[in-house]
């Protein structure tokens, strides 16, 4: 009797322990793919990550409310919600217009170069993997779809949305994770490369030439060669230059990491 | 004498889980409160609901920390069926041992999630959370379970 109650007890830790390690070998082989496991995992996850944070945040607002008088907070909520309206107006216009200057002797060009698709907030972010993902309140019922680009209040480039994408939640890839990468220019395009993320606060260019001149400070901009982000988007600055024999390491910080990661627009490239 | 872990502390444990991660800015502080639901299932539980709430919570980590599926769900499982199997011989009425058991428990699963996570994605190795962490859950665990109504809900005298 007790050798049975052991050895069903010893079955039970080792069929655990083996889908556990089954779900583990084919995750690394897949990567980023979305499984159904993954899924549905994020089907019954979002709902209560989506209640308790439109909970809190409701809740939070009723209690700056009581606080402020009725109308002004009302009314501070309103222009606060225009002003980012007519910024990311503003800079959509913007990049209009710079397209149609630079091919303004071209015929029936497409002076649009994204289109925006919805705003959204940022409902998940694990404090002990910073540099790697979020999750945001806005999935499928929201048309977003993997590859869409995530920009903060100011447009700088924050990541892109990735394989899993449940109804209400999607996951964005940050920058600073190592498993992305996109193309980028550095100082007004005197030099593109591939950025990387290294899982910390810093991205990087490796093996750039090391005849460009490069200075601490230059600004970093998306080239759009990717295929995937478009052109001109910001995303750092220079804060470290490692010169080699023939090539350069430039470490770049995100404009991103420089404010609170709150309020985000969702934008897609149009091909 | 089996009790069953009433429902709403495991959604306040959740709930809590889920604000921390958004609302506390500290990089440093930090406190797992789902590891603290596969303790008190650990606790009382059949072997099955250990693992299958441990294998379960994993994989919840796994899909909100942004890694690979299956890194927390597999460390998570295995220090679940070592700690049920220490628990039988610790006495839950010292609060010392209380702490210990959860704080040691978390480090190594932590650390070993987080060697998967250098050996697959090359993350660094996070010491806030390996060592931190489970000092704070620890202590959590250890205030949560001085409460005598929370006592009396996991059977333990």
């Amino acid at each position: 009797m007790k050798k049975n109650i052991f050895e069903q007890k010893t079955f039970i830790v080792l069929s655990f322990l083996f889908f556990n390690i089954l779900v583990l070998s084919s995750n690394i082989v897949i990567r980023e793919k979305q499984t159904l496991l993954e899924y549905s995992i994020g089907s019954v996850v979002s709902p209560i990550q989506t209640i308790i944070a439109n909970t809190i945040d409701f809740a939070h607002e009723k209690w700056e409310n009581y606080f402020f008088s009725k109308n002004i907070y009302n009314k501070y909520k309103k222009s606060k919600k225009e002003i980012f309206d007519l910024k990311t107006k503003n800079y959509v216009l913007k990049s209009k217009l710079k397209s149609l200057e630079k091919y303004s002797n071209l015929i029936n060009i497409k002076s649009e170069k994204f289109r925006l698709i919805t705003h959204a907030r940022v409902v998940y972010l694990d404090k002990n993997f910073l540099y790697s993902s979020i999750i945001i309140n806005s999935g499928t019922l929201k048309k977003i779809k993997k590859n869409m680009l995530v920009v903060n209040e100011n447009f700088e480039l924050i990541g892109n949305v990735t394989d899993t994408i449940t109804p209400l939640t999607a996951k964005v890839r940050l920058i600073t994770n190592k498993n992305g990468g996109l193309g980028a220019y550095v100082a007004n395009k005197e030099m593109e490369g591939f950025l990387t993320g290294n899982n910390n606060k810093l991205c990087s260019f490796k093996y750039l030439i090391e005849s460009k001149p490069i200075k601490i400070g230059d600004s970093v901009t998306t080239s759009g060669t990717d295929g995937i982000f478009p052109e001109s988007i910001p995303i750092g600055k220079v804060v470290n230059i490692k010169k080699g024999y023939l090539e350069q390491e430039i470490d770049v910080k995100p404009f991103f990491l420089n404010r609170p990661i709150n309020n985000l627009i969702i934008i897609e490239k149009i091909k | 004498m089996k009790t069953k872990i009433k429902p709403f502390l495991v959604l306040i444990l959740i709930c809590l889980h889920f604000f921390q991660n958004k609302y506390i800015a500290s990089t440093w502080f930090s406190i797992d409160f789902t590891y603290l639901i596969i303790i008190f299932v650990a606790l009382k539980s059949s072997i099955l609901k250990t693992g299958f709430t441990a294998t379960s919570i994993g994989l919840m980590n796994d899909f909100l920390s942004g890694g690979i599926l299956g890194v927390f769900g597999f460390s998570r499982t295995l220090i679940s069926f070592i700690v049920k199997g220490l628990l039988v011989f610790i006495d839950l009425k010292k609060g010392f041992y209380v702490f210990m058991i959860i704080t040691i428990s978390l480090s190594a699963s932590n650390l070993m999630s987080n060697f998967l996570m250098y050996l697959i994605l090359d993350y660094p190795i996070n010491l806030s959370f390996v060592l931190l962490q489970p000092v704070f859950t620890g202590l959590t665990g250890y205030f949560i379970l001085k409460s005598s109504y929370i006592k009396k809900q996991l059977d333990v005298y």
